[in-house]
């Protein structure tokens, strides 16, 4: 009986908010702690990831000092690049070989590892994007400058969060976190993270251990957390009068800014069926074509420290007997709907900014093999319980719009 | 088979066309017949009478989630599909059913567990 243990779970989201950079003036500063737990010595490890989209060049996290000692991951002519610099002047830099100044959301992963190859690396969307660099340094990279998120130029750009580990990220961790997971291990060695949920106010709240939160000037905050397909997707499926089953090429695809054209006609609402996984289900199957234009969230991460979750599906159920039916009773089903509640241990502040919100959840009861449930929600409540002698812990309430799924891959 | 007296309920099964049936650990059957009180001005004694009317069933079963079975989800077939549920002393329940309900529970320190209610249409045959 291979029955799963509840470990194998877990909560993601979409992520709703991120900082614009399109004001000259914005930017996060995160003030040089005096712990120096964001400087990095001679033999230190250390890993910064970013995800962002921008259309140009832009400085994503920054601590260095002009082109001194420090540490700076950017978009540079079109490419990503990681530069590390020691007080001995010793500058190494590494440069990605794609080009990702194209208005789409891209995770980012930046690694010196000092104690055990003495290389750079780069993993753009978990996979590597350079080979690996010899690291030049002879010194600390210690500088008293404060981490910069986005430099204070204007970029049709935006950063959905930065974070700062005290470890070298492996190819493996970099492909879990560009999926979204928490790495328990990296999660334990974070020395800064900026997960920029807030969508109000002018405070990047860091939830790491170190509670360096940033001070934003002329936040302007954005809920531009989505792709859109370049021109209108015609998805997965033999078009041939009779299939009415076809497959998206991206998945947490939003009901908002759908758009289905069937055989040159653009359905209603009632035409067709969608799951956020990004299947969809014709009413009517198209003879000619069929073409989708929609948004989707790449950027649908893990939600922290959430040790349970419940979701609960009903159908309405009609008594049809009539006077054919005899002695029993008959019965139908009819509308369905669904409810979740879940329960965390870390207070996640971006859950109490998104009340009322709708975003995309997806339930994991077995996440190493891809089986889930998904679906459009809206959070309905959110309760904090704080007492001292306990864990703080959190529950959330989540109301379905529309449906859930079971997903299988 | 006679039933010879408490039985354990360690060998039940229930089954379900195209429902999620795997690993189930348990299941509850209920019957009810509405009652209807039919007392009129004949009735000349202090107590009502009455007389039972449509018959109804219902019932429950927790499953733990496995890696390979699909689960499915309330209302996945909305007329209803075949059910048998067997109890330990042999006894079969069935009829046809529809899922009205499918709570899905994950939780580290336990084993994932879904758990069902269904509501029968039409007879229940006992056998």
């Amino acid at each position: 009986m291979a029955v799963k243990m509840g470990y194998s779970g877990a909560l993601y989201s979409q992520k709703r908010s991120c900082m614009n950079y399109a004001n000259a003036a914005t930017v996060i500063t995160i003030s040089d702690p005096s712990g120096g737990e964001l400087d990095f010595a001679l033999a230190d490890d250390f890993s910064v990831e970013c995800w962002f989209s921008t259309g140009g060049d832009k400085e994503l996290v920054r601590k260095r000092t002009a082109a001194g000692a420090g540490y700076l991951l950017e978009v540079s002519s079109g490419k990503l690049v990681f530069t590390i610099e020691d007080t001995s002047t010793n500058e190494t830099s590494i440069t990605g070989g794609t080009s990702v100044d194209d208005d789409t959301w891209y995770h980012a992963v930046a690694v010196r590892d000092a104690a055990t190859n003495d290389r750079l690396y780069l993993y753009l969307d978990g996979a590597s994007d350079a080979t690996a660099v010899t690291d030049t340094s002879t010194a600390t990279l210690a500088t008293a400058s404060g981490l910069l998120i986005g430099e204070a130029t204007a970029q049709d750009a935006y950063i959905g969060l930065a974070r700062v580990y005290g470890a070298a990220v492996s190819a493996g961790e970099a492909a879990s976190i560009a999926g979204g997971s928490i790495v328990s291990t990296l999660r334990r060695k974070l020395k800064g993270s900026w997960p920029l949920i807030e969508g109000t106010g002018s405070t990047a709240y860091d939830d790491s251990d170190y509670g360096n939160d940033g001070t934003i000037t002329t936040a302007a905050w954005s809920t531009l957390t989505y792709d859109s397909v370049a021109s209108p997707e015609t998805p997965t499926g033999t078009i041939n009068g009779t299939n009415t089953t076809f497959t998206l090429a991206n998945d947490n695809v939003d009901l908002a800014g759908l758009v289905v054209i069937s055989d040159s006609v653009t359905l209603a609402t009632d035409g067709y069926s969608i799951t956020p996984k990004g299947t969809l289900e014709l009413v009517t199957a198209p003879s000619t074509t069929l073409t989708v234009d929609y948004r989707y969230y790449k950027m649908t991460l893990e939600a922290g420290g959430f040790q349970n979750w419940t979701v609960s599906t009903v159908a309405d159920e009609l008594d049809v007997s009539d006077f054919a039916s005899g002695e029993w009773a008959e019965y139908r089903t009819g509308k369905r709907r669904w409810t979740a509640s879940c329960e965390n241990y870390w207070l996640n502040q971006g859950y109490a900014y998104d009340i009322d919100k709708r975003l995309i959840f997806v339930f994991y009861h077995d996440e190493a093999n891809n089986k889930s449930l998904e679906g459009w929600g809206y959070i309905v409540s959110v309760g904090n319980t704080v007492v001292p002698s306990e864990i703080t812990s959190g529950t959330l309430t989540l109301r379905g719009d529309d449906l859930v799924s079971v997903e299988t891959s | 088979m006679a039933d010879s007296g408490p039985i354990i309920g360690e060998t039940g099964t229930v089954t379900l066309t195209n429902g999620y049936v795997s690993n189930i650990k348990s299941f509850t059957l209920n019957q009810v017949a509405d009652e209807h009180d039919i007392t009129d001005f004949a009735s000349t004694n202090t107590w009502t009478e009455y007389m039972t009317g449509k018959r109804r069933w219902s019932g429950t079963y927790e499953c733990y989630l496995d890696g390979t079975t699909p689960m499915v989800l309330a209302g996945y077939d909305i007329d209803g599909a075949a059910m048998v549920m067997t109890s330990s002393t042999g006894r079969t329940f069935s009829g046809n059913a529809v899922v009205t309900g499918g709570d899905v529970t994950v939780n580290p320190a336990d084993p994932n567990l879904v758990s069902y209610t269904f509501r029968g249409t039409g007879a229940l045959t006992v056998a």
